[in-house]
């Protein structure tokens, strides 16, 4: 409880601090202000960066910190897990961390029951934990940010087009592939469908110290892509994360298996060319189903386990916002 | 609000004062506002309770506000261990300030308790080499590869609760005074700064110091 008491201390304080302005300004869209009741709409916690500061993915690597939010919403109003775009890879110190180093928008999919009379306040409130660094400084930031919705027929904002474009920047789930490893190496075999730039590809795993992702290496065989690297720690079950060139991206599972044999008649090596040629499918509008690993903090979160500490943050959040609050309605 | 309080002017004329201050043996609290600027110079540099690596006849003195969760802070502390290696004239005092989030705070609260066992410098080293994102597992994995007997930690941290909580609530108050807004944030002599360094740069900033009015006279080391 002592601690947990330090937690609301902390964070509160913080939350006083740092102007998120000064670093990673967050703000938060929606398609529509007007959403029809029964219909699910895009919103986003669109993140600006100043010059030189990155914010993170949800899986920040071997240092960072993921942003996370808490909603407050009416019951009739549901909203879904934070979607990110892909990550890039950024080393400093021996350490690889893989951040938004732009800026971008973090999705969530938010729905309105049929049953919200048309005319209703329907407003949505986040509290936004994130974090902005830069190779050498690091800013904990935080702010609580509503969406004055109403629900309505539906009509697009101006944010729609921006959220629409975001949401074709989330990795869209591909089929799964195979890892094999010799216990040092593990070697994550793509399905064949995926048509990635060999010398830009990487992979990001959805958990740490299973895969280094910094040393991999991209080979082409035998028609099929595989992204080789250091295995870390044992055999893991199904190994999760997204893949990217930075210009197309998919979410995948890689699950144990052999290496699969060549099939005939492809060709080797894969055409270069021929991942330029492509548009990936054309950018399917994401629905939550298909994020559902992504639905919940890693399991690795130390809040899973440690409740009291759930409650902390939680009393801290209300805290912080209701000093943010204050502080914005006084200025 | 304390920032409100003592203005970065204050701060300055604290870190513009040349004579370094007896130790006291007890906990050294927040001076008043008024109070003079030897007493916060202390309030500083010779906090008992706050851990610190004091080579015998040190003469400049470095102050660390870090997270153990702060990568910039992870990046920096390879080169802090290095520069103190080869530099036995710096004396280093560790403000844990735990700001991103609980893991955090729980890291700090059982580093700090491991000093009472004599393992900080140890359990702080295995902390910053431990992947992140820390839990309690990790938390633990890195106190038994520093050598911390996890039981006494564990009474020590209760023992010592209150002792604990008040360090890092002066720690707190003195990362906003000198007006952090993140980590890593370092008083290197009379100058303060934000932003982790390279080995190089933590060299230049400790021979300016030293070359500089306000570098701190040798005192008398501590354990």
């Amino acid at each position: 409880m002592i601690l947990a008491a330090l937690a609301l201390i902390f964070v509160a304080d913080t939350a006083s601090a740092a102007d998120p302005a000064k670093y990673i300004n967050a703000e938060l869209i929606a398609e529509s202000a007007v959403p029809r009741p029964g219909s699910t709409i895009l919103i986003g916690i669109r993140m600006t960066p100043r010059p030189g500061w990155h914010g993170y993915w949800s899986n920040p690597g071997d240092s960072g910190l993921a942003p996370s939010v808490r909603w407050t919403a009416p019951a009739a109003v549901t909203i879904g897990p934070l979607l990110h775009p892909a990550p890039t890879l950024l080393s400093v110190g021996g350490m690889s961390s893989f951040v938004h180093a732009g800026p971008h928008v973090l999705l969530a999919h938010l729905n309105v029951a049929r049953s919200v009379a048309p005319g209703t306040a329907i407003p949505a409130t986040g509290l936004v934990n994130w974090a902005a660094c830069t190779a050498s400084q690091c800013v904990p930031l935080h702010a609580t940010l509503t969406l004055e919705l109403i629900a309505g027929d539906g009509a697009k904002g101006a944010d729609a087009a921006a959220l629409q474009a975001a949401a074709r920047k989330v990795p869209r789930s591909a089929p799964a592939g195979t890892w094999a490893s010799d216990g040092k190496t593990m070697r994550l075999e793509l399905p064949a469908a995926l048509r990635l730039d060999l010398h830009r590809a990487r992979f990001f795993p959805d958990d740490n110290g299973v895969f280094d992702a910094a040393a991999a290496r991209v080979e082409a065989k035998n028609g099929a892509i595989a992204i080789s690297g250091p295995q870390l720690g044992a055999n893991p079950g199904t190994v999760r994360g997204v893949v990217s060139d930075g210009r197309l991206f998919y979410r995948l599972a890689f699950v144990p298996g052999a290496t699969a044999p060549p099939k005939d008649g492809d060709q080797t090596p894969v055409a270069r060319a021929a991942t330029d040629e492509v548009s990936p499918q054309p950018a399917a509008r994401i629905t939550p189903s298909t994020q559902p690993e992504r639905a919940q903090p890693s399991p690795e979160s130390p809040r899973s386990r440690n409740w009291p500490w759930v409650l902390g943050l939680l009393g801290a959040a209300v805290v912080a916002g209701t000093m943010i609050l204050r502080a914005r309605t006084r200025g | 609000m304390v920032r409100a309080l003592i203005s970065p002017i204050l701060f300055a004329t604290v870190l513009a004062l040349t004579a370094a201050v007896p130790v006291a043996a007890k906990t050294v609290a927040q001076p008043a506002e008024d109070a003079p600027v030897a007493e916060w110079r202390r309030f500083f540099t010779e906090d008992p309770d706050a851990p610190m690596i004091a080579p015998a006849g040190y003469d400049v003195t470095i102050i660390e506000y870090f997270d153990y969760q702060c990568p910039a802070c992870r990046a920096s502390h390879e080169p802090l261990k290095q520069l103190l290696a080869k530099d036995r004239k710096v004396r280093l005092i560790f403000r844990d300030w735990p700001i991103f989030g609980p893991a955090s705070e729980r890291s700090a609260l059982l580093a700090i308790a491991s000093k009472y066992q004599s393992k900080y410098v140890a359990f702080h080293d295995a902390l910053f080499d431990t992947p992140r994102p820390l839990d309690e597992d990790k938390i633990k994995a890195a106190a038994k590869k520093a050598g911390v007997d996890w039981a006494q930690l564990q009474k020590d941290g209760v023992t010592h609760a209150q002792d604990i909580k008040e360090l890092l609530a002066r720690n707190n108050e003195q990362a906003e005074m000198i007006g952090l807004d993140g980590t890593p944030g370092f008083i290197i002599g009379n100058v303060q700064s934000f932003g982790g360094r390279t080995l190089a740069q933590f060299e230049v900033s400790v021979k300016e110091a030293r070359k500089g009015a306000g570098a701190a006279t040798p005192e008398r080391a501590k354990h």
